[in-house]
């Protein structure tokens, strides 16, 4: 039964959790200037973060020991420092860009500035941080994510041609743009394969003390929380094919991905969208200031819980602190969030390889994982996951000049 | 151990865990000393936490780099061998937190920036 | 008078040299066992565990490429070799070397 509950959990989570301000934006330039054409992106994006997560989530609860934690212990400090300063570095921008996105939806609904909410929403995600346990706020995003429900409502009701979106997800190449298919087919993945999200899966993992038993929960909880998750996203690209692609609209910012779901479901429509977004890019916000902690506890030895009261894990605590008010900064400046969105997704899609290939060795490793190793399907996966993380990592940086709007 | 109760130094205690008297985390193994005893034998003599050994092994150009920053000596703890209580997942030694100069930080935090902000205090949430 | 010291990292991954000054391997492991002595027991080493990459060795720098090598290895000829203590001289720990020529019973395949 309570097995159950945990899938369910998984599933809840996996809804609003896929969604945030990086692939609500790169759904929405996918569908407006490719309709449903990079459907496929989606799908591989989904399929590979789905691996990924089974993965480390299978580490954590068969070595009693996260992901960051193994990286730091197999290959030494040295080796570590690459995965570290790069994961660092991308979820920082990304933690921004999630800031922004909070932000701007409460511009959108008092007229008052964003770069005035960017303080107070980093203030309020840092209390729930510092106040709450990891169980609370797994709970409180997987309830309030499920107003994301909202786009696949919104996609229904619009009566796309069901077939037509089928057979998008089969792999294509563009008939027009090709620089411009191919940096959104990159941004689409980084989106979707966010290395902090199967770090911080890890290290839920351990947080809410799984062991071989919850195998079958973890693969559970992964397909489906990514399947659900994952045709969200692809709602998403539905809405912007029906509403924007027909008139040509560009997406340069949230206003016009603002009122793609007024369409199918009137002024409501809006007023959802804004919530979906908070929410959503608030919950988000929380996981990468805890992701980037977890990360530095676990390779350099701290204390840390999500479980603990701050004065048992100083440093742990102070990290997500100053990750989460350090990345209210730019959006004060007056970045663009949008423009901070694009190219922190980009980044992520350059930086996998550093955070996938040490899977190769450790799932493979009979003294960490003694019988749940990788079997050759997975290890099959893995490879294909890393072959395309270095394809990434060499195309990203020339198709974001080429293809970057 | 394996079953011969070889202990391997590498994979086992290199790099591993460090939990104090209370089964508290205190960082991570970051270097161990070998003394070469009389008969040449290496003797596993003390682990190494923090500091200039730490960055030692991040790269020479780190190491030079704290040198710069003024990284001193102070900030290491050594630890004999003989404090170790258990290898296992971890490494549990038999030292307090307190006593250890690589844990500084977190004293410090703990006391001057963390424990002066509300709710921080306690064991669990 | 205190003994000579030996960082363990400033030893982990180092070319081994052979007598003759001919590369044979990195270091990759050490095997320790517990030597009761009179006041204390004392973690000894027995074993250095040697690995030959051959003409891979130019890329197995970091222990990550070390272990996936090693990893993927068999197939590439990759072995080890466990070396007893005392013939291995670390008193440079940078530059490890064997005190006799290499013995082919310390050859260990594939694992």
């Amino acid at each position: 039964m309570k097995k159950l509950g945990e899938i369910a959990l998984g599933i809840v989570t996996g809804i609003g959790g896929f969604l945030e301000a990086g692939s609500i934006a790169t759904a929405s330039q996918a569908g407006s200037e490719f309709g449903f054409q990079l459907a496929w992106v989606m799908l591989l994006g989904t399929a590979s973060l789905a691996c990924l997560m089974e993965m480390t989530g299978r580490l954590a609860a068969v070595s009693h020991r996260s992901y960051a934690d193994l990286m730091r212990e197999r290959f030494g400090v040295r080796f570590f420092l690459l995965p570290l300063v790069a994961l660092l570095l991308v979820s920082f921008l990304s933690l921004a860009a999630e800031v922004g996105g909070v932000a701007i939806t409460l511009e959108m609904a008092t007229g008052i500035s964003l770069r005035w909410w960017a303080i107070p929403v980093a203030l309020l995600g840092w209390a729930l941080l510092w106040r709450g346990t990891f169980g609370l706020m797994e709970k409180g995003t997987a309830i309030f994510g499920l107003v994301a429900l909202v786009f696949a409502v919104g996609a229904f009701k619009l009566h796309p041609h069901w077939p037509d979106v089928a057979k998008a997800l089969l792999p294509s190449t563009p008939s027009h743009d090709r620089a411009r298919y191919w940096y959104i087919a990159v941004s689409v993945l980084g989106a979707s394969i966010s290395p902090y999200l199967y770090v911080f899966y890890s290290a839920g993992a351990i947080e809410g003390g799984w062991t071989v038993d919850d195998l079958g929960v973890n693969r559970m909880t992964v397909s489906l929380g990514n399947i659900f998750g994952g045709a969200l996203a692809i709602c998403v690209v539905v809405v912007a094919a029906m509403v924007l692609a027909p008139g040509h609209v560009k997406v340069d910012s949230f206003e016009p991905i603002s009122r793609m779901l007024v369409t199918p479901l009137g002024e409501a429509g809006f007023v959802l969208f804004a919530a979906t977004l908070f929410v959503t890019c608030f919950g988000t916000t929380l996981e990468i200031a805890l992701a980037m902690a977890y990360l530095l506890a676990e390779g350099f030895g701290w204390a840390w819980s999500q479980n603990l009261r701050p004065s048992k894990d100083a440093r742990f605590s102070m990290t997500y602190t100053v990750a989460i008010l350090a990345a209210a900064v730019p959006i004060v400046l007056g970045m663009n969030p949008f423009a901070l969105t694009n190219i922190a997704m980009v980044l992520t899609a350059a930086s996998l390889p550093v955070t996938v290939l040490p899977l190769i060795v450790l799932m493979n490793d009979r003294r960490i994982l003694y019988r749940d190793t990788n079997g050759w399907m997975s290890n099959a996966a893995l490879v294909i996951i890393s072959v395309m993380a270095i394809a990434l990592f060499v195309a990203a940086i020339p198709l974001q000049v080429t293809g970057g709007g | 151990m394996d079953e011969r109760g070889m202990l391997h130094l590498v994979h086992e205690v290199l790099d591993a865990q460090l939990l104090d008297r209370h089964d508290q985390k205190i960082g991570r193994i970051d270097d161990l000393v070998l003394e070469l005893g009389d008969d040449g034998r290496p003797r596993v003599s003390a682990v190494l936490i923090g500091g200039s050994p730490r960055a030692r092994r991040m790269g020479s150009w780190i190491a030079a780099l704290a040198r710069l920053f003024g990284l001193r000596e102070t900030g290491v703890s050594r630890v004999p061998f003989a404090a170790v209580r258990r290898i296992g997942d971890d490494v549990a030694l038999d030292v307090e937190q307190g006593d250890l100069s690589s844990e500084r930080l977190e004293r410090w935090l703990r006391e001057h920036v963390v424990c002066r902000v509300p709710g921080s205090a306690g064991e669990r949430k | 008078m205190t003994n000579p010291q030996v960082l363990l990292g400033e030893l982990v991954g180092r070319r081994v040299r052979d007598d003759e000054g001919r590369v044979i391997g990195r270091v990759l492991e050490l095997s320790a066992e517990i030597a009761l002595r009179e006041h204390d027991r004392d973690y000894v080493v027995t074993t250095y565990h040697v690995a030959s990459f051959g003409h891979l060795d130019r890329i197995a720098g970091s222990r990550f490429m070390q272990q996936l090598i090693e990893m993927l290895g068999p197939r590439m000829g990759c072995h080890r070799y466990l070396v007893p203590w005392d013939i291995m001289d670390i008193t440079d720990p940078r530059r490890p070397r064997l005190r006799r020529p290499l013995d082919p019973r310390w050859h260990q395949g594939p694992r």
